[in-house]
């Protein structure tokens, strides 16, 4: 498989190690889900993840999805119960549910896998580390929604695990103000303490070989 | 302190049941807090991480006073690395201090080094557990929630250092597990002051997603009021 070189990415070039290939770099798109599209206002966010989607696709790489929400048959753990029902936005939905759905033109391909996970973290409750870890995944590009919670909560959880992270700068949106620069800033800070990160365009620059 | 924050109820599922609670205090280490530490030898102040010991000491009294279960953390590797991701390795150098390097200054953040022992003010007394964490979440590779868990804990008070890293990595983890989370406003701080601050917004977004966030003087009252 073709090795490509590094993104152009703040603090540092991702990946720490030099050059990544479809091998070992996985790209997850986290809960691009119809509410939460429509709640942090994303159309945007999503139309600009289509190329990046189609070229990562027709590549052969490790596509990855999250879908936040709880089974009905089992609920949420109570006190998560309470506070999710307790907020009017960025509600946690049934599995089936109106507004749960992911958005159609990032829609699953057969044979990429979906996260379903009730919380933020995409690693709590779900195969997710193990999947990781048997496609031996060492680098994830991450896009989603909303930049504060499963985004960042993901790639926190990635991080301890020892994943090397990119952010997707305008792959990711929140309808929290101030939201994104500050999750961006805790992402870079520390000489890249939970990751880097870079826009779309810089992860395309390097897939097309111009990195 | 953000008002949003302060109107979201806690406990929220009844009253506070000191049994059923934990006073979590993360990481206030020497590494984190202390001159001669990490921070301290990367150059980088450690000012905003010593604020909350004064904070931390007095809900270290108020939940020692009601018997209640009290777990420190400790960030920090085997002292063969086995535990170092090769990340968190080369971030730390290129940081400028790589955690475990043999230094003059001592080995960042490995266990034995006297940088990472918990600070002289805040030292956990005898039947006070202590875990020792590899990663930012105190639930990564370490017997926390196993130790939650067989103590019958639903709800955490969590303070220490820093608030966006291993505070907020703990209470984000904390919260999707299922504990009844309450931060202490000021039993908690950062090194950069920004990132604190943003911390401290997200935390409160939506009502406050992942829990409450209170000051140490209103976790205490609560303490003082479930014991009687």
């Amino acid at each position: 498989m073709s090795r490509f070189n590094p993104v152009a990415s703040r603090p540092y070039a991702w990946p720490y190690t030099g050059g990544w290939s479809m091998e070992d770099s996985a790209l997850f798109l986290i809960d691009f889900q119809n509410e939460a599209v429509a709640e942090t206002g994303a159309d945007p966010v999503v139309s600009a993840l289509v190329p990046l989607l189609d070229r990562w696709r027709a590549a052969g790489g490790f596509v990855l999805h999250g879908r936040r929400g709880f089974d009905p048959l089992v609920g949420l753990p109570r006190v998560t119960a309470i506070r999710n029902a307790a907020r009017p936005l960025d509600r946690i939905l049934a599995r089936g549910s109106d507004g749960w759905e992911i958005v159609a033109p990032l829609a699953p391909h057969p044979g990429e896998p979906v996260i379903d996970h009730a919380g933020d973290n995409a690693f709590i409750g779900t195969d997710l580390g193990f999947l990781v870890e048997q496609r031996g995944i060492a680098n994830l590009v991450v896009a989603g929604l909303r930049t504060e919670g499963a985004v960042h909560a993901t790639m926190r959880a990635a991080n301890d695990l020892g994943l090397e992270c990119l952010l997707l700068e305008d792959g990711t949106a929140t309808d929290l103000a101030g939201g994104h620069e500050t999750i961006m800033n805790i992402t870079r800070f520390g000489s890249g303490l939970f990751g880097t990160t870079a826009p779309i365009a810089a992860v395309e620059a390097a897939l097309a070989g111009a990195g | 302190m953000n008002e949003t924050a302060e109107t979201t109820p806690w406990p929220i599922a009844g009253p506070l049941d000191l049994a059923r609670t934990a006073l979590v205090v993360i990481d206030m280490q020497t590494d984190f807090c202390g001159p001669g530490g990490w921070i301290d030898r990367l150059g980088q102040s450690v000012e905003n991480t010593r604020k909350p010991i004064g904070p931390i000491a007095e809900l270290l009294a108020a939940a020692r006073a009601a018997g209640m279960t009290i777990i420190h953390t400790r960030e920090g590797h085997r002292p063969d690395l086995s535990d170092l991701n090769p990340v968190k390795q080369w971030r730390s150098r290129a940081h400028g201090v790589g955690i475990g390097d043999e230094t003059p200054g001592g080995r960042a953040l490995t266990r034995g080094d006297p940088g990472h022992d918990i600070i002289p003010e805040l030292l956990p007394r005898e039947g006070e557990i202590v875990v020792d964490k590899p990663g930012k979440s105190s639930f990564h590779a370490t017997e926390f929630d196993q130790i939650l868990r067989a103590r019958g804990i639903e709800a955490l008070i969590v303070a220490g250092v820093t608030s966006d890293c291993c505070v907020q990595s703990t209470v984000r983890d904390g919260a999707d597990l299922g504990y009844d989370c309450v931060l202490v406003a000021d039993g908690t701080n950062a090194v950069e002051t920004a990132n604190h601050e943003g911390m401290l917004a997200v935390l409160a977004a939506h009502g406050g997603r992942w829990g409450a966030v209170r000051p140490a003087r209103s976790v205490i009252g609560l303490i003082a009021e479930a014991a009687q």
